[in-house]
């Protein structure tokens, strides 16, 4: 099967390129956004900023959490603003109560001809809530993403894809009048990437969507999943949002 | 134009890549010493000389630390230890006219992690002639039992030394606590060749040292009860092209036509893995968790059928149903009391009481409820919790809350903490 | 031999000259596709089978919202003929072995975005699969069906364009996810504009 699907990603390479071998019109010069956009990497002008509000879905393999709910859907805000020298930050936000995170970044960009390049870090807490029956209880700890993204413009749209380590710190479980904590230290829990595109409408409003691919130990992401599992594991991400 | 289209033809590409890397099954390797056994067609010792084995063992061991535990039952030598949770399970064999015991098999770190095999010999020869006999030495077995071999990794044969000397004999069955198998030997993410809720994997519950085991029934379309976790076929759990849809939607023979076990075994109905904890195992119990409030009555059923042939047998195998949710309670609570039999709830501990149990089963998420739990066990009333994998989580209900047991997926990781920590003098709680 | 020969046509179509366009082509339209084709499943492994018959037709109807943007969003409905198999199969119920007879069939909803570059379609969606199984054996019947999670993925090319109205080919991948079930299907594909704007 996959080298079926791969022939066929093969053909519409090939379609594609034949299909512009004749086609003499320049490429179209990208015009650049009136204001910052959320995810791509070059950096907004300074003080420029934007809000953006939509929904993430982890899908987690069921070797993890069994029988148990494998979308895990989160609503998620961001807000970015432009700095001086090519920088800029940007806080980014994700709730669904038995999984939330806030998180704090900081970028700097640069741009290559008609790409731009940019190297991130965020860092900030995650916690979550589980009250239901059978459960009391809770968890906290720190993460921090490092990353560099890479971006194109194309006409008005922009696409950035984005590569993550996810590195972990101690993990703080309370369960009923207990409490503990475990894996002390910094520990490397996986990888995110992640390629969004990002509409600029006339409106000036800006729809954006995106797939992306985790890596990760298990209870980095499902930390009510309780799997004791050190190896990795793949499983895919989805996001949608509008920013305004 | 051009720099558009390949640009479509790199994200495909991408696309491609993230479409067939969703499958995140593994392959599990259990090695094996095949023609190179030195054991194979040997006698094996009576079931009585292995459980005289069990202790916990000092020595240097770069698998097993430093405090490995030995757990001998009626036909197997397991060795445990907490360290990155590393077992083994080994097969006997007296060869040389039964003046030589030894044993091999395979090590494993879990889950499903470095593994290889494992050859060891007891010493002295005295003892080992003995335990071949048939008869265990009468003799003082700490200090004097000695375990002696080496392990290897994956196929290789075994050549790093290992050397382990009895300090303590422990029970082959662990007084006062019980360590309950989650689902049978092993799970399905630790990939132990065995699939969960499978007659291989209740046979095997003792070599990984666990002297209970929980399984799940549901019931088929025709009213068959059969042991399956997830309310849905999926590869998680079964294989074939066919096997889809629901156990409730399917009658047994399509069932056994369309699904085989993760490992290729065959879906066991109820009554033949309780004929196989019956006649195969010396287990002392068997939990079983009902799935849904259909399968409450015809468990029982077959739970008083198994009563009746262990009592016949003069075997003592407690079967104990497990009411999971407040729709299992109702139907249990609904029926008349000469088909009621021992339960177990894992709802409040009011609803343990209203229904007559004698055991509740909190889940771990709920905390130690050290208070409740001492309540409990006040009133006659046994705990367990469930479901416990991690070392210090188990570390932590076992020594605040001093339950009667505990469900897990690592009963040997369990059983090594019960003799080095919780209970190093013998003596619980 | 079946992926080579769907390279074959889509570099041919390619070279077919394009038809003369009519007016310009309307800014917004809703587009109505129609998909016919012959469907194989990858990795389909039957033990104990006498005869197996590895996939069967496609069929999908989609709807595409085409605007002046880069994208067109569209939604999709698809029935798939996944195999069927005569078997053999010990039953473990003391009868020995059984005849079994099997089919499987889906019926897809998904939804996702499509891109076109001059007569080519690339189109990725994620969506849902109803997965049926239907079993005889020993006399009883059974039709069971699951809802699962998936994807889809196709690109097409048309080398026939008249005024509102296209023909083409048609080469899509499919994947229900947790059932473990990919294919690949090839055809033909008919669109035209429903609605433009």
């Amino acid at each position: 099967m996959r080298a079926s699907a791969a022939l066929v990603a093969l053909a519409m390479v090939a379609t594609a390129s034949l299909a512009s071998a004749d086609d003499t019109s320049m490429p179209e010069v990208a015009t650049p956004p009136a204001r910052a956009l959320l995810f791509y990497p070059e950096s907004p002008r300074a003080y420029d900023w934007r809000v953006g509000a939509g929904l993430l879905v982890d899908v987690l393999p069921t070797r993890v959490v069994e029988s148990e709910q494998r979308q895990i859907p989160q609503v998620t805000g961001v807000f970015r603003l432009g700095l001086p020298a090519h920088f800029a930050t940007d806080l980014r936000a994700r709730a669904i109560l038995i999984q939330n995170s806030i998180e704090l970044g900081v970028s700097w960009s640069a741009r290559v001809h008609a790409l731009s390049f940019a190297f991130q870090n965020h860092l900030g807490p995650w916690f979550g809530f589980v009250g239901l029956e059978g459960f009391d209880t809770s968890a906290w700890g720190l993460v921090e993403t490092p990353g560099v993204s890479i971006g194109l413009p194309w006409r008005e749209v922009r696409f950035s894809l984005a590569g993550e380590a996810i590195i972990t710190f101690a993990q703080h479980t309370t369960l009923g009048d207990a409490t503990r904590t475990s894996r002390q230290g910094a520990t490397f829990s996986g990888t995110v990437t992640t390629l969004t595109v990002e509409t600029l409408l006339e409106s000036g409003g800006v729809p954006y969507f995106g797939a992306g691919i985790l890596w990760t130990q298990p209870d980095y992401q499902a930390w009510l999943a309780f799997s004791d599992e050190r190896a990795r594991v793949i499983y895919p991400r989805f996001v949608a949002g509008y920013a305004f | 134009m051009r720099s558009d289209a390949r640009l479509v033809g790199l994200v495909l590409m991408i696309l491609t890549a993230f479409v067939g890397s969703c499958s995140t099954r593994g392959t599990v390797s259990i090695p094996s010493f095949g023609d190179r056994s030195i054991i194979a067609g040997a006698p094996r010792p009576a079931p009585a000389g292995l459980k005289w084995l069990s202790g916990v063992y000092d020595g240097s061991t770069a698998r097993f630390g430093t405090d490995p535990v030995i757990h001998g039952t009626r036909d197997s030598l397991s060795v445990f230890t907490s360290t990155k949770v590393t077992y083994a399970i080994t097969t006997p064999g007296c060869i040389e006219g039964g003046t030589r015991l030894v044993f091999e098999g395979y090590w494993r770190q879990s889950p499903a992690a470095p593994t290889g095999l494992i050859r060891l010999e007891l010493f002295p020869r005295e003892v080992a002639k003995a335990v071949c006999s048939g008869t265990p030495p009468q003799l003082e077995a700490a200090g004097t039992v000695r375990l002696e071999g080496a392990t290897g990794a994956d196929d290789e044969l075994p050549g790093e030394a290992m050397s382990v000397v009895m300090r303590r004999q422990t029970p082959p069955v662990t007084r006062g606590f019980t360590i309950v198998a989650h689902h049978g030997a092993c799970r399905t993410i630790d990939e132990c060749g065995l699939s969960e809720n499978s007659l291989e994997s209740i046979r095997a519950v003792e070599s990984f040292g666990a002297s209970v085991v929980e399984v799940d029934v549901r019931v088929t379309r025709d009213g068959v009860p059969v042991l399956f976790h997830d309310a849905t076929m999926g590869p998680r759990l079964v294989n074939g092209p066919y096997c889809h849809g629901s156990v409730a939607d399917l009658p047994l023979e399509h069932l056994r036509a369309n699904c085989t076990l993760e490992y290729g075994e065959r879906l066991p109905t109820l009554d033949e893995a309780l004929a196989t904890a019956l006649d195969d195992t010396e287990l002392t119990a068997v939990w079983l968790d009902a799935k849904v409030p259909e399968a409450v009555e015809p468990t029982l059923a077959v739970m008083a059928k198994y009563r009746a042939l262990a009592s016949a047998k003069g075997r003592s195998l407690t079967l104990i149903l497990g009411l999971a949710a407040t729709e299992m309670l109702d139907a249990y609570r609904s029926l008349p009391a000469e088909q009621k039999g021992e339960c177990i709830v894992e709802l409040e501990t009011s609803d343990v009481i209203d229904a007559g149990c004698r055991a509740w089963a909190p889940r771990w998420t709920r905390g130690p409820m050290k208070e409740e739990v001492a309540r409990m066990q006040a009133g006659g009333i046994n705990v367990y919790f469930w479901t416990l994998d991690e070392v210090e989580f188990i570390d932590l209900f076992v020594q605040e809350a001093h339950p009667n047991g505990i469900l897990t997926d690592r009963a040997g990781l369990v059983l090594h903490r019960f003799h080095t920590l919780y209970a190093p003098n013998g003596t619980w709680p | 031999m079946r992926a080579l020969t769907a390279v074959g046509l889509l570099v041919l179509a390619t070279l077919v000259p394009a038809t003369s366009f009519g007016a310009e082509p309307p800014k917004r339209a809703l587009e109505v596709d129609a998909f016919g084709g012959i469907l194989r499943r990858g990795n389909l492994t039957v033990p104990d089978d006498v005869s197996t018959r590895n996939g069967g037709l496609a069929l999908a109807l989609a709807v595409h919202y085409r605007s002046r943007y880069f994208l067109s969003p569209f939604l999709e409905a698809a029935y798939y003929s996944l195999a069927a198999s005569d078997r053999v199969v010990d039953l473990g119920l003391g009868s020995g072995r059984s005849y079994v007879l099997n089919s499987s069939w889906a019926f897809g909803f998904t939804g996702g975005a499509a891109l076109d570059i001059w007569r080519v379609r690339l189109r990725v969606g994620v969506g849902a699969y109803d997965l049926f199984v239907r079993t005889v054996t020993l006399g009883a019947r059974s039709t069971v069906s699951e809802l699962d999670f998936g994807y889809v993925a196709s690109a097409s090319v048309y080398p026939l364009v008249r005024d509102r109205f296209r023909v083409g080919f048609e080469a899509r991948v499919g994947l229900v996810v947790e059932a473990q079930t990919g294919f690949i299907a090839l055809g033909a594909t008919l669109g035209g504009d429903a609605i433009s704007f």
